[in-house]
Order: C-alpha cells, then structure tokens, then sequence
C-alpha cells in the first residue's frame, strides 16, 4: 500500500536526518535501533499486498506521522529526541498490529 | 582423391552458406547485439543498485553489537537479500521480464545467423520459449494476460520449419519477418510493463544508500581527530564520491527507462523495415546507434558505482 510506505520512507528519512544532528552516543543508538526495525517492517510492506483501511492501518499511519513531525522538530531542539523515540516506538507497535511480523521493541 | 573433393565440396557449401547468413545478419544481427548488451546492461545496473539493500541490512546488522556479540546465527545472514530477489531466491518478475526481452533478441540473432539446421532448431526453441516467458512475465508485472497470437506462431513455426537442412536464405528471411513483425506488439507491451516498474523502488534505495552513508560518517566523525589532515581529506574524498552517488540514482533511473524505451523503439524500426522486405536501412542503423550510446552511458554508471 503506498501510502503504508510513503510514510515508512518519509518518517525513516527524518530520523537518518536526526540521527546525524548533534546528539548523544546513546541516543544515536537507541534511534538506530528504531530504524532497523522501520527498515525490516519497510521491507515487508513491500513484499506484503496490504490494501487496507482498517482502524489498525489508520493508526498505523497517525503514529508514523507523529514520528516523522517529531524527528523533524527535534533537529532544531535535541532535548525532544526522547520524545522522537517514544513516538518512533509506538508507529512501530501500531505497524506490528498491520504487518504481524512478531516485532517486539526491547528497548 | 575423393576425399579431396568430398573436402572442397564441403568448404565451397560452408562458404555459401556464409555468404548467405551474411545478408539476413547484416543488421538483424548488429540489432539483437545492441539489444541483448542493453539489457544486460540494464539488469546489471539494477543488481548493483540491489546490492545496495544487502549492504544496509549489513550495516545495520554490524551495528547492532549485541546481536553480533551474542547471538548472530546463519538463519540472520540467511534474511538478508536485495529488493529483486525472493525469499526462495528467485528474481523479481521485472529482472525476469528483462531476461525474456535478452532470450528473444538472442535467439532472433542465432536465427538470423545460424549456419547450420540443429542451431536453427535450438533458435526456434529458445524463440517460443521467450514467447511463453514474455507472456508469463508480462502477466506478473501488470496481472494482465497476454494472449498469445496461435496462429502466427503456427505459421512462424511452418516458416521455420521450411528453412529446410540445407539453409534457404530466401526463406530465413521470410521467418525472420514474421517472427519480428508478429512479436513486435508483445515486445512493446512488455518494454511498456519494465518501464513502469523501473524506479518503483527509487525511495527505498535512496534511503539504503543514505543510510549506509550515514554510518560511515558517523564512524568517521569518531576517529577523524586521530587522523593525519591529508587522511582525513582522502576520505571526506571518498564520502564525497559515495554522496555524488546517491545524488545519481535519479538519472540511473532514468537512463535505464530511457533504455527500454530505445529498446521497443528499435524494435519497431526492424519490423517497419522488415515489413517492406529490408533487412537494413537508414532509421535502423540510427536506432541501433541509440542503443548503443545508452549502453555506453549505462556503463558509465555501472563503473561508478
């Protein structure tokens, strides 16, 4: 679905953007960890024939957005990255819900 | 004695034969070259710019340190492939769809040259078997079917057969027109399916390259301090050629649509001329010239990469 992946592009675009900014080591990291799990979620939308509408989907899609507006915001403010991550990791769990990979986020 | 002139009588017929082969070859054969190069061309293009996915889940997985520490195991490295290949380890239908264009123009230049019966045979083999493969791939790439024209195929294969042991340049010729003028529209509506789908995956492939940038910047930026200026400058050097990369997918992109599209191009100059009993002309030799000025520039990129 397009606009599954559109928005899985758009929003890994702006944390690799905010992954670059000055920030901590260990933040660095924890973002990184976000983005390989958008990565392997990114590469099953487009294996996946997903065309859908649902409640699950639509969530999945707000969560995303959250993210890629919170990545984008937090390149001029690095004291909201907490916040990035936090919403990162719920787009991932609201695109679990679509994709069903068994995806759990440990940390 | 005998054996002398069995010899002569042989090689006097093999330089017929030649001679013959020489007229339908003329420029069928330097088309299906050109067009065979261009899609290998384009295929080799699209599977370096694959690896590109390969080498971010690498990335990836080469910084995540405790999967590598602890727990990396065979069935990890075994997940990790390109966007045109399948879980089994099968191409994607538009790599697969290029592979049928590449058997067609093949086996229309063995047809166009081939000197003896078996390889005329073996030409006419891998011909319906690009025709089934051209329809099978057409149909996974638009989930439309191609219906097959059976009677062309009946006369083309009567065409074929009527080239006889002894090889009938009139009759080559006559197959030949059939074979191209018929599959033209196939040709076309496949060359239209791989155009569409070339640079679906531009987004992700951009972000893989950016990714993978991003990490080796990230890595330099650590040890960048503890080098030598002139280290540093030699590889800011090469980071920036790899930036200059990324910013080129679009034109790779671009060139290898503008490729397919040369391709059917040429492909439908060959039928008009075959369709008036020409086995070369003027557009035909332009419209090889553009293939093969596209396969230079597609070779640029290729070394680039």
């Amino acid at each position: 679905m397009s606009t599954l992946r559109k928005n899985l592009t758009d929003t890994l675009n702006e944390l690799q953007s905010l992954m670059m900014a000055n920030i901590t080591d260990e933040q660095r990291e924890t973002l990184r960890k976000r983005i390989r799990i958008l990565f392997a979620q990114l590469d099953e939308v487009l294996v996946q024939d997903l065309s859908d509408s649902s409640d699950d989907f639509n969530q999945a899609l707000a969560a995303l957005q959250n993210s890629a507006q919170a990545a984008e915001d937090a390149k001029n403010d690095i004291d909201k990255v907490a916040s990035v991550i936090n919403k990162t990791a719920d787009a991932i769990g609201k695109l679990e819900k679509v994709l069903k990979m068994g995806i759990k986020i440990v940390a | 004695m005998y054996k002398s002139i069995k010899l002569i009588s042989l090689l006097t017929g093999m330089t017929l034969l030649s001679a013959c082969a020489v007229q339908s070859a003329t420029q069928v054969k330097t088309f299906t070259n050109a067009s065979s190069d261009l899609v290998i061309e384009t295929q080799d293009l699209m599977n370096e710019l694959d690896d590109s996915t390969i080498d971010r889940k690498l990335y990836l997985l080469a910084t995540d340190e405790n999967k590598i520490s602890s727990s990396l195991s065979i069935e990890d490295l075994q997940k990790i492939r390109g966007i045109y290949s399948t879980p089994q380890g099968q191409k994607a239908p538009v790599m697969k769809a290029l592979s049928a264009l590449y058997q067609y123009s093949e086996s229309l230049g063995m047809l166009s040259t081939a000197m003896l019966r078996e390889d005329i045979d073996q030409a006419a083999q891998n011909l319906y078997g690009s025709f089934n493969s051209m329809g099978t791939q057409y149909q996974k790439l638009t989930r439309k079917s191609l219906q097959r024209n059976e009677k062309a195929l009946g006369v083309i294969t009567t065409l074929i057969d009527g080239i006889g042991v002894v090889i009938v340049e009139q009759k080559r010729r006559k197959a030949i027109k059939e074979i191209v003028i018929n599959s033209d529209p196939y040709v076309a509506l496949l060359a239209d399916a791989i155009y569409d789908k070339i640079g679906q995956n531009i987004d992700v492939l951009k972000l893989n390259y950016r990714q993978i940038l991003n990490e080796r910047i990230v890595s330099f930026r650590k040890r960048a301090l503890k080098m030598k200026i002139e280290t540093r400058v030699k590889k800011l050097r090469e980071l920036k050629m790899e930036t200059d990369y990324l910013d080129s997918i679009d034109a790779i992109y671009a060139t290898a649509k503008q490729a397919v599209l040369a391709l059917k191009k040429a492909h439908a100059v060959l039928r008009d001329t075959v369709s008036q009993d020409k086995f070369s002309s003027a557009q035909l030799s332009q419209a090889i010239g553009d293939i093969n000025s596209l396969k230079k520039h597609m070779k640029s990129f290729s070394r680039a990469l």
